[in-house]
């Protein structure tokens, strides 16, 4: 059930593990948690409930980050959602890219991830103390 | 609240391999003085960018990357190499991507040294 008065954010990514891994983090700091697993999935959940992030994987099956970024991005109704891309391509070409087409940051999947994308919420103030 | 004045540092990455370090440690500090998560992705992508660059042109080794932050204006980062002025080409044309997403990017020969210096201005965030 989702709680209107906490942020919701909509997770993209075709591993369900780690969608879950991400999601348990949100959801331990009160945010709402929505999981794609792919990008035409994704578009259908946001279009359908308007979130205050988008958390994106780029390597995803029908359409890859940086398209469903640009099709966010091209949108009026979903232009000024922030997106951050979170995957394994770590290669500054790729993070250019992300940020080309239209992401605010873009946190490659390495040993710091999940405290850099929990910072990033933190810092754009979505998160709150972590539940005991 | 953005702190104040101008903060100096010179970060040493040891390899390819050492830049998520190196890019972890200006994701935190930038994080603590707030400022917005655009700058900061920006900021961390074109710290990125350099360092393959050096790396690519260095051939091997570590680098040395001095990052200026001037709070509420912007950030600069900059980096050299050995060699002549006759890389300089080699450099633009690698780098059309870094060019394009960086607010300022210079290539300066002195001294037998290459000078790459690329930044953002917080203010066009």
């Amino acid at each position: 059930m989702l709680n209107d008065t906490m942020p919701m954010v909509v997770i993209v990514e075709d591993s369900e593990t780690q969608a879950k891994q991400i999601a348990s983090h949100l959801t331990a700091r009160n945010v709402n948690v929505m999981i794609a697993k792919d990008g035409p999935q994704g578009l259908r959940l946001i279009s359908g409930r308007k979130p205050d992030l988008v958390v994106l994987d780029i390597n995803l099956p029908t359409m890859n980050g940086y398209q469903v970024c640009r099709r966010l991005k091209r949108d009026a109704d979903t232009a000024d959602i922030p997106v951050i891309m979170l995957t394994s391509a770590s290669e500054a070409e790729d993070m250019m890219r992300g940020i080309e087409a239209g992401a605010i940051d873009y946190i490659p999947k390495d040993q710091f991830a999940v405290e850099h994308l929990l910072m990033t919420l933190n810092n754009m103030g979505l998160l709150q103390e972590e539940q005991k | 609240m953005i702190p104040v004045g101008t903060h100096k540092e010179t970060i040493v990455v040891h390899g390819r391999f050492d830049i998520p370090r190196a890019r972890s440690g200006i994701r935190q500090y930038l994080t603590i003085g707030h400022y917005p998560a655009r700058f900061i992705g920006r900021s961390i992508t074109i710290f990125s960018a350099l360092c393959e660059l050096l790396f690519e042109l260095n051939g091997g080794g570590s680098i040395e990357v001095h990052v200026q932050l001037l709070h509420g204006v912007g950030i600069q980062f900059k980096g050299r190499l050995p060699g002549a002025a006759t890389i300089i080409y080699q450099i633009q044309q690698q780098s059309k991507t870094l060019q394009a997403i960086a607010d300022e990017f210079s290539v300066q020969p002195d001294q037998g040294y290459i000078y790459l210096t690329v930044g953002l201005d917080v203010k066009k965030e």
